[in-house]
């Protein structure tokens, strides 16, 4: 690698000490950035050299760093997960900016997503919407048979794109009022055109929908931002899916309740 | 009956309600934008229809309290929402961009601010022509309002025009993403349809608000 190939960035981060405390800018500069490097790269070297210096460092989430965990949670120049399509932070590469780049980082931003410190933010709303319905009720003991309920092959493959849903939270941070219906629905729509779904169908969505309230997140525009910022691409359509099983769970009659 | 309740108090529930009210007042829109284009062919018939649709009281006042309660959710509705998505995000965003790869645009994202300009030129129209003067006219010896002749004064003046033809683009603006919103939020919106159904409702938006904004310019240019 030559040495003209690194840059010089100037980087303007979210720093919060805590949840009750209130939040600022903080600007820095870094030389010394390969191309290479991935975006969550380039900031763990800026916290070694904040760290050699005897500052604080930027606390930031990241795990599997390959796009699969949904930890990584950033704002880059304004958009979630940064530029390009269908990527999460971690895959996101130095390569995207040019050297001299002004980035500006922040957190996921919504009430239900409280900072937990600098770029770090609590995003247990999520679990505890997957608590109130985001799953089948099966008796535990030996696996079933994998033939023994059919599924049509279109069947399986839509339900397996929603389930590609890693739950990063960047739909609601995309999203103009913070909603949470693309993680929702993406959720809802995975049980709700399988079999093994159809057990709790009703009960799921009216606990899912209801969880998602308490937890304040807003409501849906319909302007797909979030699809738009998915890493795993979760369709819009999933949206309109939940829109439809939330009148189906609320009018169709059912002589058991 | 506490199931409904539940049901339209929740975040879809608003949102189905924004979609019904919407979608009625489209269908008004349409009915009315066909009415008033008779004036440009016929100011007798104009008047004509004009009485014959007000000259039934009971079914006036349904109509108008039916379009007024519309109104009335539709706004305190979207009233509510906004509210509530303010909540959802108390601290903004320092610099937030658009992913340019959504549905996101101007209007859509301005939903409330068209809406109120809307408002503003509802009121201002119903004082001209609901509550305005009323000019008598003898057709075949019966004498009614001469509707046409308050729409024709109206726009002798530039300044008027102008302020019409805007709040007319505003409207089309509000539902142009209104109606195609309205369809998802029902859960009506299915991929396989969905480009011949987005034809389908810019074709009513833009002959509705078309044929609202030949009325005036019409009138001011060439005169009926």
């Amino acid at each position: 690698m030559s040495a003209q190939a690194l840059m010089t960035l100037k980087l303007r981060i979210w720093r919060q000490k805590d949840a009750q405390s209130a939040g600022r800018m903080e600007e820095h500069e870094l030389s010394g950035i390969s191309e290479h490097m991935s975006f969550l790269e380039m900031l763990d070297f800026l916290n070694e050299k904040l760290t050699r210096e005897g500052k604080i460092p930027f606390n930031f989430e990241s795990d599997c760093r390959e796009g699969i965990c949904g930890s990584c949670s950033l704002v880059i120049n304004g958009i979630a997960h940064g530029p390009g399509k269908a990527k999460a932070t971690c895959q996101l590469h130095m390569r995207s900016f040019k050297n001299g780049d002004t980035i500006c980082i922040e957190p996921w931003r919504a009430a239900a997503f409280p900072v937990i410190k600098d770029l770090a933010v609590d995003r247990s709303a999520f679990d505890r919407i997957i608590s109130a319905g985001g799953y089948v009720s099966v008796n535990v003991g030996s696996a079933p048979e994998g033939n023994s309920i059919p599924v049509p092959k279109n069947v399986a493959d839509y339900a397996f794109s929603s389930a590609t849903c890693i739950g990063c939270g960047a739909c609601v941070a995309a999203c103009k009022n913070a909603s949470a219906m693309l993680f929702v629905s993406a959720k809802v729509s995975q049980f709700s055109v399988l079999p093994q779904g159809q057990a709790e169908r009703k009960s799921r969505v009216q606990n899912m929908v209801a969880q998602m309230e308490r937890e304040q997140f807003g409501a849906c525009t319909n302007e797909a931002e979030c699809s738009a910022v998915c890493p795993k691409e979760i369709p819009f359509e999933n949206i309109v899916r939940l829109n439809r099983e939330f009148i189906r769970s609320n009018f169709s009659p059912s002589e058991f309740e | 009956m506490r199931n409904c309740c539940r049901f339209f108090n929740s975040s879809i529930g608003l949102k189905i309600t924004m979609a019904l009210t919407g979608m009625l007042l489209c269908g008004f829109l349409l009915l009315h934008m066909l009415g008033n284009v008779i004036i440009l062919f016929s100011p007798e018939a104009y008047n004509l229809y004009s009485f014959k649709l007000t000259s039934n009281k009971i079914f006036l006042y349904t109509a108008e309290v039916g379009l007024l309660g519309l109104a009335i959710l539709h706004i305190l509705v979207a009233i509510k929402l906004s509210l509530h998505n303010r909540r959802s995000r108390p601290e903004r965003y320092q610099n937030k961009k658009n992913s340019g790869l959504s549905r996101r645009t101007w209007y859509s994202s301005n939903m409330i601010i068209t809406g109120g300009i809307i408002l503003y030129f509802i009121v201002t129209h119903l004082l001209d022509f609901r509550f305005g003067e009323e000019i008598m006219t003898v057709q075949n010896s019966v004498t009614i309002r001469d509707v046409a002749a308050s729409v024709i004064g109206e726009f002798q003046e530039m300044g008027d025009v102008i302020f019409y033809v805007v709040a007319i683009t505003l409207l089309m603006f509000h539902i142009l993403h209104g109606l195609r919103s309205a369809f998802a939020s029902l859960g009506l919106e299915y991929p396989r349809y969905e480009k011949s159904f987005n034809v389908l409702s810019k074709l009513f938006v833009f002959g509705v608000s078309a044929g609202f904004i030949v009325i005036p310019i019409w009138i001011y240019f060439v005169g009926v």
